[in-house]
């Protein structure tokens, strides 16, 4: 069965980007664009994962993590080009499974990284 | 969207070296205007203290001349009172007990003590004298024929000096005739010119004080005032009194040392030739003002000249237009420094809000930059991983390129991101262990690839225990680059030599290779920022020039430095020294000079 991935990014580029490599790979990809969508919208997509961008408008990706109940303990990346100790930490301390830089992640690694998560 | 801030309305900002001259032109105009207002001030305060002064001495000078006349009136009124009593007994009945006793009486309470005499003379005609010499018993003198004789009869006090005044012909001396002819004339009490008296005749002449006689006329039959023309016809004779003015002014207490005049009367005769009558002990003659003025004195003049004593007064106006300089100096002075202080905070303030600006527009322009920088990145590695089909040769290799570009693109980004960081303050050095062999050896685990590529061998060596005190981000960002250089402008199938060694309290790490090389012209410039050298492989390479800008900025911070070797043709040495021990754990990496 196809796995979903919810996709949490408000820049169309990287968005399209990155959807069009996961479905290559045969995830199924459902998109919101901030923190607040992706909340609305959880519980009817039900991902077996999240790739959650942090800057975003409306709510961002920490407002997310703090809102989000993970009941079901779905493993999300974060996944952002703010690479700060501090930020990183913070993330990780709010529910993220791990976190990635997104400038330097190729097609690969991201998909790599995405089985091993859904697999733990 | 980049949404350009915009700055405050600084106010006073610009050209600093026209603030500085507009600032001390009106700390000057200040100390002008200040010096103007106290030179005002002092001034009036001057004047005042002058016009106080004059105020003073015209007082003294009317009680001065108060008191002379006082006196003299009395003395006047004396020889009244014994022209008077002469009338009362006749002269033919008077006899020198009732002149004495008249003098006794007018003495009581103590007046009139400074006079040296009171007494009386008759008036002898030649015919006259020889019979009258007889009758008196006197001798006139001095001897001689002449037409009148003024002889002093009677004279009170009956001293010694006294005694040998009786039988003197006073018409024989000129001073005395003038004077008494004058009261004859005036039929008033006539003050004589100076002279020294004949009490006085034995003292030293230069040194004595001059005397003055007053004479009063009296008629026979006790006539009080005979019409003129007869006047001369009914003379009998002259009461008259002998004073030194210098006794009468001492015993003058208003004004004097007590209230620092001093004064001097002279007598005013000969206008070219003033005779003094009295000087007070500390006159001075060449005082800076003296006040002068004329009194008539029973018909004489007699010139008052009366000065303050100096006690340094009139330094006060100084003192005050100095306080008062000092003061607009001092205030000029503060006020320019506010003006200069206020101009350059507002300077700084200004270059503080056009830095944080231009952080603020590099921060947000990279972070801007990355998005689409990751976009390429990705779609571009969709293309060479076949996810869209397979690539010819020719594409794979432009593709590849195209991909070798786009890491450029985001490597210059997270420099210039670093560089924003860093002017902004925001990067801290976060001190731990380094272990210096083992950071070095995973830093060119990272560049294998690219090394391998173009057939260099990197070679590492080391002690075992080479750890030090620094940051681990930073350090590998420093040897990153180092090596990344080494590799990039290393001639293919050449080795790179990486070595650690210690010199003391310094750890240095040494990358060597066989490369291209450094001209030595350029060898100043090399760690500028935005600094390109061209060399056959740099446009191949391609850099950002921010690599050895930042990773020396990086190495000053922990109080090391990076140096270099090079020779064209044959290779470059870049080496990172670097203390083993840091002090000051606090450190901001600062990227301006």
């Amino acid at each position: 069965m196809k796995k979903t991935v919810l996709l949490v990014e408000d820049e169309a580029i990287l968005s399209d980007a990155f959807s069009t490599i996961l479905k290559k790979e045969g995830y199924h990809v459902e998109l919101a664009f901030n923190g607040e969508e992706a909340l609305n919208r959880i519980t009817s997509v039900q991902p077996d994962i999240i790739l959650l961008d942090l800057l975003m408008p409306v709510m961002d990706g920490k407002e997310f993590l703090k809102k989000f109940q993970n009941t079901s303990n779905t493993p999300i990346i974060v996944f952002s080009n703010l690479d700060a100790k501090d930020d990183i930490k913070e993330v990780l301390e709010l529910g993220a499974t791990r976190f990635m830089l997104k400038a330097w992640a190729t097609p690969q690694e991201l998909i790599k990284v995405i089985d091993a998560s859904i697999e733990a | 969207m980049i949404q350009l801030k915009k700055l405050k309305n600084v106010g006073l900002r610009g050209d600093t070296q026209l603030v500085q001259r507009a600032s001390i032109i009106i700390a000057i105009v200040v100390f002008a205007l200040g010096t103007l207002a106290s030179a005002v001030y002092s001034n009036s305060y001057r004047m005042e203290q002058e016009s106080e002064l004059s105020k003073r001495e015209s007082q003294q000078i009317i009680a001065l001349n108060g008191f002379i006349q006082s006196r003299v009136a009395s003395y006047r009124q004396a020889l009244r009172g014994a022209a008077g009593m002469i009338n009362v007994y006749g002269r033919e009945n008077l006899t020198q007990t009732q002149w004495n006793q008249y003098v006794e009486t007018l003495r009581a309470g103590n007046r009139f003590t400074e006079l040296l005499g009171i007494g009386m003379s008759d008036v002898v005609s030649r015919q006259q004298l020889s019979s009258y010499q007889v009758t008196e018993g006197i001798q006139v003198y001095p001897t001689g024929d002449r037409q009148l004789y003024s002889v002093i009869r009677y004279l009170f006090p009956q001293n010694e000096a006294n005694q040998k005044a009786l039988g003197f012909d006073m018409y024989s001396e000129s001073t005395r005739r003038q004077a008494m002819d004058a009261a004859l004339e005036t039929n008033l009490a006539t003050l004589s010119a100076p002279l020294i008296s004949v009490q006085d005749s034995t003292v030293d002449q230069n040194t004595a004080q001059k005397s003055v006689l007053m004479y009063f006329p009296f008629y026979q039959n006790g006539e009080i005032s005979p019409p003129l023309a007869e006047r001369k016809q009914k003379l009998v004779g002259y009461t008259y009194l002998v004073f030194r003015p210098h006794d009468v002014m001492e015993q003058q207490d208003t004004v004097g040392e007590d209230n620092n005049i001093e004064y001097k009367i002279e007598d005013l005769a000969d206008r070219k030739n003033p005779i003094g009558l009295y000087t007070s002990k500390n006159f001075n003659p060449n005082a800076g003002k003296i006040v002068t003025q004329d009194l008539g004195v029973n018909g004489r003049t007699w010139r008052l000249s009366l000065h303050t004593q100096q006690s340094g007064q009139p330094l006060g106006y100084i003192v005050l237009f100095f306080a008062g300089l000092i003061a607009s100096a001092g205030i000029a002075v503060l006020i320019y420094m506010l003006l200069i202080n206020r101009s350059k905070r507002v300077q700084e303030e200004y270059e503080t809000e056009i830095q944080k600006t231009k952080d603020d527009l590099l921060a947000l322009a990279s972070h801007q930059l990355r998005t689409p920088a990751t976009g390429v990145r990705q779609y571009l590695s969709m293309l060479e991983g076949g996810y869209f089909g397979p690539l010819t040769e020719d594409q794979a290799s432009i593709a590849k390129k195209a991909f070798i570009a786009n890491e450029r693109q985001l490597e210059i980004i997270d420099q210039l991101l670093y560089v924003a960081k860093a002017d902004a303050g925001q990067i801290h050095l976060i001190i731990d262990s380094v272990d210096l062999l083992k950071t070095l050896q995973d830093v060119v685990d990272v560049y294998r690839h690219q090394a391998s590529a173009k057939g260099i061998e990197v070679v590492v060596r080391g002690p075992k225990k080479a750890v030090i005190d620094g940051d681990e981000r930073f350090i590998t960002m420093i040897l990153e680059n180092l090596i990344s250089n080494a590799i990039k402008y290393s001639n293919p199938h050449t080795k790179i030599m990486a070595t650690i060694a210690f010199k003391g309290m310094t750890a240095q790490v040494s990358v060597k290779d066989n490369g291209v090389g450094i001209d030595e012209s350029n060898l100043a410039d090399l760690f500028q920022k935005f600094q390109r050298i061209q060399n056959p492989l740099s446009r191949q390479e391609g850099g950002s020039g921010l690599g050895l800008f930042l990773a020396q900025k990086l190495a000053l911070s922990h109080g090391g430095s990076i140096s270099v070797k090079s020779a064209v043709g044959v290779g470059s040495t870049f080496t990172l020294s670097i203390p083993t021990r840091i002090k000051n754990k606090d450190n901001v990496v600062q990227l301006t000079d």
